[in-house]
Protein backbone atom coordinates (compact mmCIF):
# COMPACT_ATOMS: atom_id res chain seq x y z
CA UNK A 1 0.00 0.00 0.00
CA UNK A 2 2.86 2.57 1.12
CA UNK A 3 4.98 1.49 -2.04
CA UNK A 4 2.50 1.88 -4.67
CA UNK A 5 2.23 5.72 -4.56
CA UNK A 6 5.61 5.93 -5.07
CA UNK A 7 6.58 3.61 -7.61
CA UNK A 8 3.82 5.34 -9.74
CA UNK A 9 5.38 8.58 -8.87
CA UNK A 10 9.15 7.25 -10.08
CA UNK A 11 7.14 5.76 -12.96
CA UNK A 12 5.68 9.32 -13.61
CA UNK A 13 9.07 10.60 -13.66
CA UNK A 14 11.14 8.42 -15.48
CA UNK A 15 7.99 8.85 -18.13
CA UNK A 16 8.54 12.64 -17.96
CA UNK A 17 12.38 11.88 -18.21
CA UNK A 18 11.84 9.40 -21.92
CA UNK A 19 9.93 11.82 -23.08
CA UNK A 20 11.98 14.78 -22.82
CA UNK A 21 15.24 12.50 -23.88
CA UNK A 22 14.51 12.79 -27.65
CA UNK A 23 14.25 16.73 -27.45
CA UNK A 24 16.60 17.49 -24.70
CA UNK A 25 19.78 14.99 -26.79
CA UNK A 26 19.68 16.73 -29.79
CA UNK A 27 19.67 20.46 -28.64
CA UNK A 28 22.38 19.48 -25.80
CA UNK A 29 24.75 17.71 -28.50
CA UNK A 30 24.40 21.46 -30.93
CA UNK A 31 24.88 23.26 -27.78
CA UNK A 32 27.14 26.06 -29.07
CA UNK A 33 30.54 25.32 -27.79
CA UNK A 34 32.56 28.45 -26.02
CA UNK A 35 35.67 28.15 -28.29
CA UNK A 36 33.29 27.53 -31.17
CA UNK A 37 32.39 31.20 -30.10
CA UNK A 38 35.34 32.98 -29.43
CA UNK A 39 36.79 31.80 -33.00
CA UNK A 40 33.53 32.92 -34.73
CA UNK A 41 34.05 36.09 -32.90
CA UNK A 42 37.81 36.72 -34.23
CA UNK A 43 36.31 35.78 -37.70
CA UNK A 44 33.99 38.60 -37.27
CA UNK A 45 36.45 41.16 -36.24
CA UNK A 46 38.86 40.19 -38.86
CA UNK A 47 35.96 40.61 -41.75
CA UNK A 48 34.84 43.63 -39.99
CA UNK A 49 38.77 45.26 -39.71
CA UNK A 50 39.31 44.74 -43.10
CA UNK A 51 36.13 46.78 -44.06
CA UNK A 52 36.88 49.15 -41.69
CA UNK A 53 40.63 49.65 -42.96
CA UNK A 54 39.21 49.91 -47.11
CA UNK A 55 37.96 53.41 -45.54
CA UNK A 56 34.86 53.55 -47.71
CA UNK A 57 32.07 55.71 -45.95
CA UNK A 58 30.22 55.53 -49.30
CA UNK A 59 27.59 53.44 -50.46
CA UNK A 60 30.05 50.39 -51.37
CA UNK A 61 31.00 50.58 -47.83
CA UNK A 62 27.43 50.38 -46.76
CA UNK A 63 26.50 47.41 -49.24
CA UNK A 64 29.61 45.41 -47.89
CA UNK A 65 28.76 46.26 -44.01
CA UNK A 66 25.12 44.86 -44.98
CA UNK A 67 26.14 41.98 -46.65
CA UNK A 68 28.08 41.73 -42.90
CA UNK A 69 25.17 42.23 -40.64
CA UNK A 70 23.40 39.92 -43.40
CA UNK A 71 25.82 36.83 -42.88
CA UNK A 72 27.20 37.13 -39.40
CA UNK A 73 24.25 38.50 -37.81
CA UNK A 74 20.80 37.30 -36.16
CA UNK A 75 19.12 40.76 -37.90
CA UNK A 76 15.39 39.62 -37.84
CA UNK A 77 15.49 38.40 -34.35
CA UNK A 78 17.04 41.22 -33.32
CA UNK A 79 15.16 43.89 -35.16
CA UNK A 80 11.57 42.13 -33.85
CA UNK A 81 13.68 42.75 -29.94
CA UNK A 82 14.07 46.16 -30.76
CA UNK A 83 10.50 46.40 -31.49
CA UNK A 84 9.33 44.78 -28.33
CA UNK A 85 5.59 44.36 -28.02
CA UNK A 86 4.69 46.82 -31.01
CA UNK A 87 6.51 43.84 -33.39
CA UNK A 88 3.08 41.49 -33.00
CA UNK A 89 0.19 44.67 -33.37
CA UNK A 90 2.11 45.44 -36.88
CA UNK A 91 0.96 44.22 -40.02
CA UNK A 92 2.48 41.41 -42.09
CA UNK A 93 2.70 44.53 -44.70
CA UNK A 94 4.41 46.74 -42.09
CA UNK A 95 6.60 43.79 -40.41
CA UNK A 96 8.14 43.54 -44.08
CA UNK A 97 8.73 47.48 -44.75
CA UNK A 98 10.21 47.34 -41.22
CA UNK A 99 12.68 44.69 -41.53
CA UNK A 100 14.12 46.54 -44.56
CA UNK A 101 14.46 49.87 -43.06
CA UNK A 102 16.03 48.31 -39.70
CA UNK A 103 18.98 47.21 -42.05
CA UNK A 104 19.43 49.74 -43.56
CA UNK A 105 19.11 51.98 -40.47
CA UNK A 106 21.79 49.64 -38.51
CA UNK A 107 24.40 48.83 -41.55
CA UNK A 108 24.20 53.11 -41.92
CA UNK A 109 24.23 53.88 -38.43
CA UNK A 110 27.08 51.06 -36.88
CA UNK A 111 29.13 51.82 -40.66
CA UNK A 112 29.96 55.54 -39.01
CA UNK A 113 29.96 53.84 -35.40
CA UNK A 114 32.87 51.14 -36.15
CA UNK A 115 34.47 53.38 -38.86
CA UNK A 116 35.54 55.40 -36.14
CA UNK A 117 37.64 52.20 -34.37
CA UNK A 118 39.72 52.58 -37.84
CA UNK A 119 43.29 51.36 -36.59
CA UNK A 120 42.74 50.58 -33.30
CA UNK A 121 43.78 46.82 -31.79
CA UNK A 122 40.75 44.39 -30.39
CA UNK A 123 41.57 40.78 -29.13
CA UNK A 124 39.23 38.33 -27.82
CA UNK A 125 40.14 37.67 -23.85
CA UNK A 126 37.62 35.21 -23.34
CA UNK A 127 34.24 34.40 -23.06
CA UNK A 128 31.20 33.30 -20.30
CA UNK A 129 28.59 31.24 -20.94
CA UNK A 130 25.16 32.44 -21.20
CA UNK A 131 22.70 29.35 -21.25
CA UNK A 132 19.60 30.12 -23.31
CA UNK A 133 21.20 33.16 -24.26
CA UNK A 134 24.30 31.56 -26.25
CA UNK A 135 27.65 32.75 -25.39
CA UNK A 136 29.01 36.05 -24.62
CA UNK A 137 32.79 36.22 -25.94
CA UNK A 138 34.96 39.24 -24.09
CA UNK A 139 37.22 41.06 -26.19
CA UNK A 140 39.17 44.50 -25.33
CA UNK A 141 39.47 47.47 -27.73
CA UNK A 142 43.07 49.19 -26.79
CA UNK A 143 42.77 52.85 -28.33
CA UNK A 144 45.72 54.84 -28.68
CA UNK A 145 44.24 57.37 -26.53
CA UNK A 146 42.28 57.12 -23.66
CA UNK A 147 41.33 54.03 -21.43
CA UNK A 148 40.62 50.42 -22.96
CA UNK A 149 36.97 49.67 -23.93
CA UNK A 150 35.81 46.42 -23.26
CA UNK A 151 33.46 44.82 -25.96
CA UNK A 152 31.66 41.81 -25.64
CA UNK A 153 29.98 39.74 -28.60
CA UNK A 154 26.57 37.54 -27.60
CA UNK A 155 26.99 34.52 -30.16
CA UNK A 156 23.96 32.12 -30.48
CA UNK A 157 22.67 29.36 -32.41
CA UNK A 158 19.26 29.31 -32.28
CA UNK A 159 18.15 30.36 -35.40
CA UNK A 160 20.32 26.83 -36.35
CA UNK A 161 22.93 28.70 -37.70
CA UNK A 162 26.12 30.56 -35.46
CA UNK A 163 25.06 33.74 -35.50
CA UNK A 164 25.86 37.30 -33.51
CA UNK A 165 22.73 38.37 -31.64
CA UNK A 166 24.61 41.34 -30.00
CA UNK A 167 27.68 43.96 -28.88
CA UNK A 168 28.31 45.57 -25.85
CA UNK A 169 30.51 48.41 -25.35
CA UNK A 170 31.51 49.04 -21.51
CA UNK A 171 28.47 47.63 -21.01
CA UNK A 172 26.36 49.57 -23.44
CA UNK A 173 24.12 46.94 -25.80
CA UNK A 174 23.54 47.52 -29.20
CA UNK A 175 20.00 45.60 -28.99
CA UNK A 176 18.84 47.32 -26.10
CA UNK A 177 19.79 50.90 -27.25
CA UNK A 178 17.53 50.24 -30.30
CA UNK A 179 15.37 49.05 -28.33
CA UNK A 180 15.13 52.05 -26.31
CA UNK A 181 15.65 54.34 -29.10
CA UNK A 182 12.50 53.04 -31.40
CA UNK A 183 10.35 52.81 -27.80
CA UNK A 184 10.82 56.17 -27.66
CA UNK A 185 10.63 57.08 -31.41
CA UNK A 186 6.86 54.90 -31.39
CA UNK A 187 5.81 57.07 -27.84
CA UNK A 188 7.07 60.39 -29.74
CA UNK A 189 4.67 59.32 -32.73
CA UNK A 190 1.53 58.21 -30.02
CA UNK A 191 2.31 54.11 -31.35
CA UNK A 192 1.62 55.18 -34.82
CA UNK A 193 3.74 52.77 -36.67
CA UNK A 194 3.41 54.20 -40.09
CA UNK A 195 4.87 57.08 -39.04
CA UNK A 196 7.11 55.70 -37.35
CA UNK A 197 8.77 53.41 -40.22
CA UNK A 198 8.66 56.73 -42.32
CA UNK A 199 10.88 58.94 -40.54
CA UNK A 200 12.95 55.62 -39.97
CA UNK A 201 13.82 54.95 -43.58
CA UNK A 202 14.14 58.61 -43.78
CA UNK A 203 16.41 58.98 -40.50
CA UNK A 204 20.17 59.21 -41.84
CA UNK A 205 21.02 56.75 -38.58
CA UNK A 206 21.59 57.98 -35.13
CA UNK B 1 37.16 65.34 20.67
CA UNK B 2 33.47 67.10 20.52
CA UNK B 3 34.21 68.74 17.12
CA UNK B 4 35.33 65.40 16.34
CA UNK B 5 32.58 63.53 17.52
CA UNK B 6 30.58 66.01 16.13
CA UNK B 7 31.63 65.41 12.58
CA UNK B 8 31.15 61.65 13.09
CA UNK B 9 28.01 62.10 13.66
CA UNK B 10 26.82 64.36 11.14
CA UNK B 11 28.53 61.62 8.54
CA UNK B 12 26.40 58.95 10.06
CA UNK B 13 23.51 60.86 9.87
CA UNK B 14 24.64 61.77 6.13
CA UNK B 15 25.09 57.99 5.21
CA UNK B 16 21.56 57.34 7.07
CA UNK B 17 20.18 59.89 4.80
CA UNK B 18 21.59 58.83 1.78
CA UNK B 19 20.53 55.03 2.04
CA UNK B 20 17.19 56.63 3.28
CA UNK B 21 16.65 58.76 -0.25
CA UNK B 22 17.98 56.06 -2.21
CA UNK B 23 15.80 53.28 -1.08
CA UNK B 24 12.41 55.61 -0.89
CA UNK B 25 13.31 56.90 -4.90
CA UNK B 26 12.30 53.44 -6.44
CA UNK B 27 9.63 53.68 -8.76
CA UNK B 28 8.30 50.51 -10.78
CA UNK B 29 10.35 50.08 -14.00
CA UNK B 30 7.48 49.98 -16.58
CA UNK B 31 7.45 46.85 -18.61
CA UNK B 32 10.27 46.58 -21.00
CA UNK B 33 12.01 49.79 -19.84
CA UNK B 34 15.65 50.43 -18.96
CA UNK B 35 14.81 52.32 -15.77
CA UNK B 36 11.49 54.13 -14.32
CA UNK B 37 11.71 57.72 -15.67
CA UNK B 38 8.84 59.93 -13.26
CA UNK B 39 10.58 63.09 -13.94
CA UNK B 40 10.83 62.55 -17.22
CA UNK B 41 9.36 66.39 -18.04
CA UNK B 42 11.57 67.94 -15.24
CA UNK B 43 14.52 66.24 -17.01
CA UNK B 44 14.23 67.35 -20.57
CA UNK B 45 14.13 70.57 -19.63
CA UNK B 46 17.54 70.03 -17.56
CA UNK B 47 18.37 68.34 -20.30
CA UNK B 48 18.08 71.39 -22.86
CA UNK B 49 19.74 73.31 -20.46
CA UNK B 50 23.01 70.87 -19.88
CA UNK B 51 22.78 70.64 -23.87
CA UNK B 52 23.36 74.40 -24.28
CA UNK B 53 26.21 74.48 -21.58
CA UNK B 54 28.21 71.90 -23.53
CA UNK B 55 27.38 73.74 -27.54
CA UNK B 56 28.08 77.74 -25.52
CA UNK B 57 31.07 76.14 -23.12
CA UNK B 58 32.11 73.01 -23.20
CA UNK B 59 32.49 71.70 -26.24
CA UNK B 60 34.46 74.77 -27.47
CA UNK B 61 36.60 74.61 -24.67
CA UNK B 62 37.66 71.05 -24.94
CA UNK B 63 38.14 71.39 -29.11
CA UNK B 64 40.50 74.15 -28.03
CA UNK B 65 41.92 72.19 -25.46
CA UNK B 66 42.64 69.37 -27.90
CA UNK B 67 43.57 71.89 -30.66
CA UNK B 68 46.46 73.80 -28.64
CA UNK B 69 47.56 70.89 -26.16
CA UNK B 70 50.13 68.33 -27.31
CA UNK B 71 48.82 64.81 -27.01
CA UNK B 72 51.48 64.09 -24.51
CA UNK B 73 50.52 66.66 -22.23
CA UNK B 74 46.61 66.14 -22.80
CA UNK B 75 47.75 62.45 -21.93
CA UNK B 76 50.15 63.31 -18.42
CA UNK B 77 46.51 65.48 -17.84
CA UNK B 78 44.29 63.08 -17.73
CA UNK B 79 47.07 60.74 -15.65
CA UNK B 80 47.21 63.33 -13.08
CA UNK B 81 43.50 63.62 -13.02
CA UNK B 82 42.83 59.89 -12.32
CA UNK B 83 45.95 60.12 -9.93
CA UNK B 84 44.24 62.30 -8.16
CA UNK B 85 41.19 60.74 -7.48
CA UNK B 86 42.95 57.49 -6.02
CA UNK B 87 42.53 58.81 -2.30
CA UNK B 88 38.96 59.00 -2.68
CA UNK B 89 39.16 55.31 -4.51
CA UNK B 90 40.95 53.97 -2.14
CA UNK B 91 38.59 54.92 1.04
CA UNK B 92 35.68 53.65 -1.06
CA UNK B 93 37.23 50.17 -2.05
CA UNK B 94 37.84 49.71 1.87
CA UNK B 95 34.36 50.83 2.46
CA UNK B 96 33.01 48.33 0.13
CA UNK B 97 34.73 45.80 1.79
CA UNK B 98 37.68 44.92 -1.19
CA UNK B 99 40.84 45.06 0.54
CA UNK B 100 42.80 43.76 -2.46
CA UNK B 101 41.17 46.78 -4.61
CA UNK B 102 42.03 49.04 -2.05
CA UNK B 103 45.23 47.46 -2.01
CA UNK B 104 45.90 48.03 -5.40
CA UNK B 105 44.67 51.65 -5.17
CA UNK B 106 47.29 52.55 -2.36
CA UNK B 107 49.96 51.05 -3.91
CA UNK B 108 49.38 52.44 -7.72
CA UNK B 109 49.15 55.94 -6.07
CA UNK B 110 52.99 55.21 -4.41
CA UNK B 111 53.99 53.98 -7.64
CA UNK B 112 53.06 56.84 -9.70
CA UNK B 113 53.70 59.23 -7.44
CA UNK B 114 57.28 58.30 -6.63
CA UNK B 115 58.73 56.63 -10.17
CA UNK B 116 55.47 58.58 -12.09
CA UNK B 117 56.76 62.27 -12.01
CA UNK B 118 54.13 62.79 -9.33
CA UNK B 119 51.37 61.12 -11.20
CA UNK B 120 51.59 62.72 -14.58
CA UNK B 121 53.11 59.06 -16.00
CA UNK B 122 51.73 56.09 -15.35
CA UNK B 123 54.41 53.26 -15.04
CA UNK B 124 51.85 51.55 -12.25
CA UNK B 125 50.04 49.98 -15.24
CA UNK B 126 53.11 48.20 -16.69
CA UNK B 127 53.11 46.71 -13.12
CA UNK B 128 49.51 45.01 -13.35
CA UNK B 129 48.01 48.10 -11.50
CA UNK B 130 45.70 49.77 -13.93
CA UNK B 131 43.21 52.58 -13.57
CA UNK B 132 40.04 51.02 -12.14
CA UNK B 133 37.59 53.85 -10.90
CA UNK B 134 34.99 53.39 -8.30
CA UNK B 135 32.67 56.04 -6.44
CA UNK B 136 30.73 56.30 -3.19
CA UNK B 137 27.43 55.22 -5.69
CA UNK B 138 29.06 52.06 -6.22
CA UNK B 139 30.11 51.81 -2.31
CA UNK B 140 25.73 52.13 -1.98
CA UNK B 141 25.49 49.66 -4.19
CA UNK B 142 27.57 47.32 -2.71
CA UNK B 143 25.94 47.77 0.90
CA UNK B 144 22.47 47.30 -1.08
CA UNK B 145 20.71 50.20 -1.72
CA UNK B 146 18.36 50.31 -4.68
CA UNK B 147 19.40 51.68 -7.96
CA UNK B 148 16.48 54.30 -8.02
CA UNK B 149 14.96 56.34 -10.63
CA UNK B 150 16.11 58.27 -13.59
CA UNK B 151 17.77 62.54 -13.02
CA UNK B 152 19.36 64.30 -15.03
CA UNK B 153 21.46 66.84 -13.10
CA UNK B 154 22.24 70.77 -13.82
CA UNK B 155 25.92 70.43 -15.26
CA UNK B 156 26.39 66.91 -13.48
CA UNK B 157 24.07 65.27 -16.50
CA UNK B 158 22.15 61.92 -16.34
CA UNK B 159 22.74 59.86 -12.83
CA UNK B 160 20.54 57.03 -11.18
CA UNK B 161 19.55 58.73 -7.33
CA UNK B 162 21.88 56.17 -6.17
CA UNK B 163 24.11 57.84 -7.91
CA UNK B 164 23.16 61.01 -7.43
CA UNK B 165 23.51 60.65 -3.56
CA UNK B 166 26.81 58.67 -3.97
CA UNK B 167 28.13 61.90 -6.00
CA UNK B 168 27.69 64.30 -3.20
CA UNK B 169 29.00 62.18 -0.39
CA UNK B 170 32.14 61.51 -2.82
CA UNK B 171 33.30 64.70 -2.40
CA UNK B 172 33.43 64.36 1.39
CA UNK B 173 35.21 61.26 0.92
CA UNK B 174 37.69 62.99 -1.44
CA UNK B 175 40.59 64.52 0.54
CA UNK B 176 40.77 67.70 -1.40
CA UNK B 177 37.79 68.07 1.34
CA UNK B 178 40.56 69.06 4.25
CA UNK B 179 41.66 71.81 1.56
CA UNK B 180 38.45 73.24 0.54
CA UNK B 181 37.37 74.04 3.70
CA UNK B 182 40.88 75.50 5.25
CA UNK B 183 41.33 72.42 7.50
CA UNK B 184 44.83 71.71 5.94
CA UNK B 185 47.22 74.96 5.01
CA UNK B 186 48.51 74.41 1.56
CA UNK B 187 50.28 76.65 -0.98
CA UNK B 188 48.33 78.68 -2.90
CA UNK B 189 49.40 77.11 -6.06
CA UNK B 190 48.08 73.91 -4.81
CA UNK B 191 44.89 75.37 -3.71
CA UNK B 192 44.38 76.69 -7.04
CA UNK B 193 45.04 73.23 -8.65
CA UNK B 194 42.84 71.30 -6.38
CA UNK B 195 39.98 73.87 -7.25
CA UNK B 196 40.45 73.67 -11.14
CA UNK B 197 40.24 69.89 -10.97
CA UNK B 198 36.31 69.46 -11.45
CA UNK B 199 36.08 71.82 -14.70
CA UNK B 200 38.99 70.91 -15.97
CA UNK B 201 38.18 67.09 -15.39
CA UNK B 202 34.96 68.59 -17.48
CA UNK B 203 36.83 69.49 -20.30
CA UNK B 204 39.21 67.17 -20.51
CA UNK B 205 36.66 64.05 -20.24
CA UNK B 206 34.88 66.02 -23.07
CA UNK B 207 37.43 65.92 -24.92
CA UNK B 208 38.71 62.39 -25.02
CA UNK B 209 34.67 61.64 -25.40
CA UNK B 210 34.39 64.09 -28.23
CA UNK B 211 33.06 61.73 -30.67
CA UNK B 212 30.52 59.65 -28.36
CA UNK B 213 29.44 62.79 -26.58
CA UNK B 214 28.53 64.64 -30.38
CA UNK B 215 26.81 61.69 -31.57
CA UNK B 216 24.80 61.31 -28.36
CA UNK B 217 24.18 65.17 -28.01
CA UNK B 218 23.47 66.55 -31.66
CA UNK B 219 23.24 63.17 -34.38
CA UNK B 220 20.75 61.05 -32.19
CA UNK B 221 16.88 60.79 -33.27
CA UNK B 222 16.41 62.36 -29.32
CA UNK B 223 19.28 62.97 -27.30
CA UNK B 224 17.63 62.89 -23.89
CA UNK B 225 16.48 59.25 -24.95
CA UNK B 226 19.89 58.64 -26.39
CA UNK B 227 21.95 59.83 -23.08
CA UNK B 228 19.39 58.03 -20.60
CA UNK B 229 20.32 54.36 -22.23
CA UNK B 230 23.88 54.69 -22.94
CA UNK B 231 24.25 56.36 -18.94
CA UNK B 232 22.05 53.47 -17.20
CA UNK B 233 23.91 50.82 -19.23
CA UNK B 234 26.98 52.18 -18.70
CA UNK B 235 27.02 53.05 -15.02
CA UNK B 236 25.26 49.29 -14.31
CA UNK B 237 28.78 48.11 -15.80
CA UNK B 238 30.40 50.03 -13.52
CA UNK B 239 29.01 49.07 -10.47
CA UNK B 240 29.01 45.22 -11.28
CA UNK B 241 32.71 46.07 -12.57
CA UNK B 242 32.64 42.82 -14.86
CA UNK B 243 30.12 41.69 -17.46
CA UNK B 244 27.29 39.29 -16.40
CA UNK B 245 25.35 36.65 -18.29
CA UNK B 246 22.33 38.40 -16.55
CA UNK B 247 23.01 41.92 -18.20
CA UNK B 248 23.05 40.35 -21.41
CA UNK B 249 19.93 40.64 -23.58
CA UNK B 250 17.62 37.57 -24.26
CA UNK B 251 17.41 38.58 -28.10
CA UNK B 252 15.10 36.00 -28.52
CA UNK B 253 12.92 35.91 -25.49
CA UNK B 254 9.89 37.48 -26.23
Amino acid sequence: MMTKPTLTRRAITLGALALSLPFALPGAARALGQSEAEAFVTEVIEELRSLIDAGDGGATGAGRFLDLIERRSAVDAVARFALGRAWRDMSEAQQTKYLAAFRDYVSRTYQKRFGEYSGEDIAVTGSLDAGNKGVLVKSVLKRSAGEPIAVEWLVSDRTGATLLSDIMFEGVSLAVTLRETFGAMLEKRNGDVDAFLADLVASDGA
Amino acid sequence: MREAAARRSTWGAAAAGALLLAGCATAPTPDGALIADPYEATNRQIHEFNKGVDTALLSPLAQGYAFVTPATIQHMVSNGLDHLKLPAIFINRLLQGDAEEAGAALARFSLNTIIGAGGLLDPAREFGLPYTPTDFGVTLAVWGAEEGVYHEAPFFGPLTTRHLVGRIVNVGLDPSILITTGAVEVATAVELVDMARTPVDAVTSRAENAELVDQILYESEDSYVTARTAYVQARRRTVSGEPSVEEAPDIFGD
